[in-house]
């Protein structure tokens, strides 16, 4: 029951977003850097759906072009994240040991950042924008990623079909690629899924600080920043943008806790 | 167990009642002034801080050699009289007779005297200002003289200023304790609640209302709230709120504050080297709708690097109205649509310079421009944009001096500050005449004429000249305001 819940309202959430993102792509969000100074905080109208801006922009356009890039940021910057940390895992597991102890250290140098501070730090080294904000992200998801690999990859070394593979003369690659990862796929899927909650509440605090994404462009940690000036004469400017992230946040976690319960937690389930 | 978090939560309740500190004297006692400020002094000492804060109270403490007028003219203070002589290196002081300080020690020439010579310590921040001072000597008790190393125009606004208040340097902490000679003397200061102050009567010229409050209120609405029930009189609001008072319950005065506000334009960028894009750019950008939606319609339109309500000012708006159709024609003739790229710098901590950028970015991108927003914090901009030059446009306010050469050397060729790198012989030639010349009328001449060049030549769009929004409760009159950090409370009075 708990768990239909948690695949329901995830689904739900995550669908919600999803549609955001596609409504993106419309005319619908054409409006969103239009600026009509006439018009400036006006409330939810037929014509703007959640009211206008301290610009005059309409709130609705920026919420849905904020969901594209929040999507394709936290999508790009996890995907990114996975992939150099299951590259850095897979040789710090089947490698020579100094090179294994070397990349591990290194992991944990960066587990030793609070994940926030590192991606600012970095956004700082690199420069603001879009693409530096996806790198900056994706650093400080590689050590989780790199963490689990390599001790999947040291739990299944020893085990008997890996030793035959290698008899035969199968290469450490193949054996990596072909037999290890198959494996360990649903693990990793569902590090995946959290892992995406998380990466878009930091594109949303990287925004809000102003080392995300860079005005006139729409993103939801700009949209509370700027709210935020005018929030005891206009209290509710922000409400669109805190929900929407509120929701994608939720969507996700609720997402991969139910992944997760699915295809490892089950097993120990107790009822 | 549960009677006992009952009484946690009454206790945090009571805690947190009698933590809210407001004004509650209500009414009409005339015998008692109630302001509020939204930051605390950074101390009272004028000579040890540069915060605004400060010099808002020690104004009222503390007196000056001269006293600055509200069109920036001087007017004797402490001093009885003064004279300069022809060359322009010796300047002597006459002071009042009988002047005491608040802990009733004498106030003479030799106090005059060891007063600036604290102002001129290291621990000083203005001491570079005074360093033109070689030597001040007492020539008797009640004259002191000041020896100049080179002639300077600006020489007497320096004895206006709130920092060259008279102090009496055998005081002790002046930090906490001031002792100077104004109109009020400090009674008790708490932090971050109140600051009492009571009339001094052996000041040269005595304040009506004897007792003052200052309550520190860090809230604007909580403020305005507090004056409209009548628990205060006399408050400072910024423009955003001008819409929230009831002025059945309150007036609303508005002065224009000594200063500009402006987008520079970078001329070692090879396009804004041109006079023509900086035309375009010009004709592009619709000030008053930036005016009415990031400062709520206050403040003064200027066409020219000169603070509106500062004497000698010209009005030379109008010269580039707003005219998109006209600006996207100039970039086609130049065969430059679409492909001027700028770099905007906006400073992250005045969120009204990022609002008119976005906007003014908005307005040139529709007629062609291309527009690089960046929000980057003031350290930054102060590195980056201001003494590195490293930026095409940027949104920035300037405060203005009592003397408006300090203001318009900026654009010397060879200044250290001209961050427009701005090169115009022309107005190079002016400033350094302006700069020598002792006779006003000529002087004011020469200011009109650099106004005029800069509203041709526009190296900067001038935005406005802020205003000052002052809300006083209906019975309060008498309220002053001057184009420096100045608080005179003397002549106000209930009616």
């Amino acid at each position: 029951m708990k768990k239909d819940f948690a695949l329901y309202a995830g689904l739900f959430l995550v669908g919600i977003i999803l549609l955001f993102f596609l409504l993106s792509y419309t005319p619908l969000a054409d409006r969103a850097e239009i600026m009509d100074l006439k018009n400036t905080f006006s409330g939810p109208s037929t014509e703007h759906i959640f009211g206008t801006d301290q610009f005059g922009r309409d709130i609705f356009s920026r919420i849905i072009l904020s969901t594209r890039y929040v999507f394709l940021v936290s999508l790009g910057a996890v995907s990114l994240g996975a992939m150099v940390g299951m590259i850095l895992g897979s040789i710090a597991g089947i490698g020579p040991s100094f090179l294994s102890t070397l990349i591990m250290r290194f992991i944990d140098g960066l587990l030793a950042f609070p994940g926030i501070l590192l991606a600012m730090m970095l956004v700082f080294v690199l420069g603001k924008g879009i693409r530096n904000s996806v790198i900056a992200i994706a650093v400080f998801m590689v050590p989780v990623f790199c963490k689990m690999t390599y001790s999947m990859i040291l739990e299944k070394k020893n085990m008997l079909y890996i030793k035959a593979a290698k008899s035969y003369g199968m290469g450490s690659f193949g054996i990596v690629t072909q037999h290890m990862l198959p494996q360990m796929m649903p693990k990793l899927l569902t590090q995946f899924t959290s892992s995406m909650a998380r990466a878009i509440l930091t594109e949303g605090s990287l925004s809000f600080l102003g080392l995300g994404i860079q005005p006139p462009a729409a993103s939801l940690g700009l949209m509370l920043s700027e709210a935020r000036q005018h929030y005891l004469s206009h209290p509710y400017l922000g409400i669109p943008a805190g929900l929407i992230l509120m929701m994608a946040v939720l969507g996700f976690s609720l997402l991969g806790d139910y992944v997760n319960d699915l295809w490892i937690g089950g097993l120990h389930e107790d009822d | 167990m549960k009677r006992k978090k009952i009484m946690i939560i009454l206790m945090l309740f009571a805690l947190a009642l009698s933590s809210c500190s407001a004004p509650k004297q209500k009414g009409s006692d005339t015998s008692l002034l109630r302001m509020a400020k939204s930051v605390d002094p950074d101390g009272l000492d004028p000579q040890r801080s540069v915060a605004e804060s400060t010099f808002e109270i020690t104004s009222v403490i503390y007196d000056t050699l001269l006293e600055v007028q509200e069109d920036g003219s001087l007017l004797p203070g402490i001093a009885q009289s003064y004279s300069l002589s022809d060359d322009g290196l010796h300047l002597s002081f006459v002071i009042k007779e009988g002047l005491r300080f608040h802990n009733d020690k004498v106030l003479d020439a030799e106090a005059v005297k060891n007063s600036f010579l604290r102002l001129k310590e290291e621990e000083s921040p203005r001491a570079k200002d005074y360093a033109n001072f070689t030597s001040i000597n007492v020539l008797s008790d009640k004259e002191v003289e000041f020896i100049l190393a080179q002639p300077d125009v600006g020489v007497l606004t320096l004895f206006g200023y709130p920092w060259s208040a008279i102090v009496e340097v055998s005081a002790e902490n002046l930090r906490s304790k001031p002792m100077g000679s104004g109109a009020y003397k400090l009674d008790e200061w708490i932090p971050q609640q109140h600051i009492t102050l009571e009339a001094f009567d052996g000041s040269y010229r005595d304040a009506k209302i004897p007792k003052v409050k200052i309550f520190m209120i860090p809230d604007t609405s909580a403020q305005i709230t507090s004056l409209e029930k009548g628990e205060l009189d006399l408050i400072e609001i910024p423009a955003e709120s001008i819409g929230k008072i009831d002025t059945d319950k309150a007036n609303i005065l508005r002065f224009p504050r000594n200063g500009i506000q402006l987008m520079a334009m970078n001329s070692a960028n090879a396009y804004l080297a041109q006079k023509e894009v900086r035309e375009a750019i010009a004709y592009a950008i619709n000030i008053p709708d930036i005016k009415e939606a990031v400062w709520n319609g206050v403040g003064i339109p200027i066409g020219s690097h000169y603070p509106a309500g500062v004497k000698g000012y010209v009005d030379l708006t109008g010269k580039y109205p707003y005219d998109p159709q006209k600006s996207e024609a100039i970039l086609k003739e130049l065969d430059l649509y679409g492909k001027v790229k700028l770099r905007m710098m906006l400073p992250k901590s005045y969120p009204e310079y990022v609002a008119t950028g976005q906007i003014i970015a908005n307005q040139l991108e529709q007629v062609g421009f291309v527009v690089d927003q960046e929000i980057i914090e003031w350290a930054a901009w102060l590195s980056d944009v201001y003494n590195g030059r490293d930026y095409d446009l940027t949104i920035i306010g300037h405060t203005g001096r009592l003397e408006p050469y300090a203001l318009l050397a900026k654009y010397l060729s060879d200044g250290s500050e001209n961050y427009f790198n701005y090169v115009n012989p022309q107005l190079d030639d002016l400033l350094h005449l302006v700069k020598t010349e002792q006779d006003p009328l000529q002087r004011e001449e020469m200011y009109r004429e650099i106004q005029e060049l800069l509203a041709e030549e526009i190296p900067a769009i001038y935005l406005q000249t802020p205003e000052r929004i002052i809300v006083t409760s209906k019975a309060l009159k008498g309220y002053r305001d001057f184009p420096v950090i100045i608080t005179d409370l003397r002549d106000l009075y209930f009616e």
